[in-house]
């Protein structure tokens, strides 16, 4: 198979699904760019385009959630070093998909998508940003389309109480 | 304000997040991806390292082959100069 083929095919797919998870674009690109990689050195062994979208899917999945994991570790270091470069290097929210005016409430919620644990979070995002239905959720995540459908209810109830939280501090 | 209108839209979250626009991606990614493909690649081609390692063992092999052969003529020529003795006892 072609690799510049299958960038220009799914560079939009990896490119939106690492935004959803790290909400700023030059983290994005950079987990497009270590997707496209892995893609390159296992291209021999795709056999179909219905199989590399699951299976980039679950890479881009993956390699967004430890990036997320080593920024947190990164910030959990500056802490205990004092490092105040590290400290000061949060990554703002630069999301371009989202409009102007809609800006400060989804930055409010993703903030509140950001406390949830790794599957709620991925279900969230592949069921009401990626517009992914339940059985494409299923497939990607390797479970059954009612474990993805509890997972997003699951979502549902722990961000209402994570913004109570957050309200009543 | 902030505050209210936050709330409002988690009243419902879906709606705000169906909100959220495809971006396009930047042009200049895929160069960046050429880029660290050909920053992978190793120097020397794996055949070429194969073929080295191949000729090198061939090569040790018959050094191998050759000293054992010498060692052998060696131990012969040696024998030559020892005198055998004959433990037999006269007598038997």
């Amino acid at each position: 198979m072609n690799f510049e083929r299958i960038y220009i095919k799914n560079k939009s797919l990896v490119y939106n699904v690492a935004l959803q998870y790290v909400q700023n674009i030059e983290e994005a690109e950079e987990i497009t760019q270590d997707v496209f990689l892995k893609v390159h050195q296992k291209i021999d062994t795709f056999k179909g385009d219905a199989k590399i979208e699951t299976w980039l899917y679950r890479v881009t999945i993956n390699t967004s959630l430890d990036v997320i994991k080593a920024k947190k570790r990164k910030k959990r270091f500056a802490i205990f070093s004092n490092n105040e470069n590290d400290l000061n290097n949060s990554t703002d929210f630069n999301h371009p998909g989202v409009a102007l005016e809609k800006k400060e409430a989804l930055q409010f919620l993703f903030g509140l998508i950001n406390q949830l644990p790794d599957l709620q979070k991925t279900a969230l995002i592949l069921v009401k940003i990626e517009g992914k239905s339940m059985n494409e959720v299923a497939k990607i995540l390797d479970k059954t389309p009612k474990a993805i459908e509890s997972l997003v209810q699951r979502a549902k109830k722990q961000l209402k109480k994570i913004r109570n939280q957050t309200e009543g501090l | 304000m902030t505050k209210k209108s936050s709330k409002q839209d988690m009243r419902d979250p879906l709606h705000l997040l169906q909100s959220i626009e495809q971006a396009s991606i930047n042009t200049n990614v895929y160069d960046a991806i050429l880029e660290k493909i050909d920053a992978k690649k190793p120097l020397i081609s794996i055949q070429w390292l194969r073929s080295a390692a191949a000729i090198f063992i061939c090569l040790v092999g018959i050094e191998g082959y050759l000293l054992s052969s010498e060692t052998n003529q060696e131990t012969n020529d040696f024998s030559d100069l020892i005198v055998m003795t004959n433990n037999t006892l006269y007598n038997e």
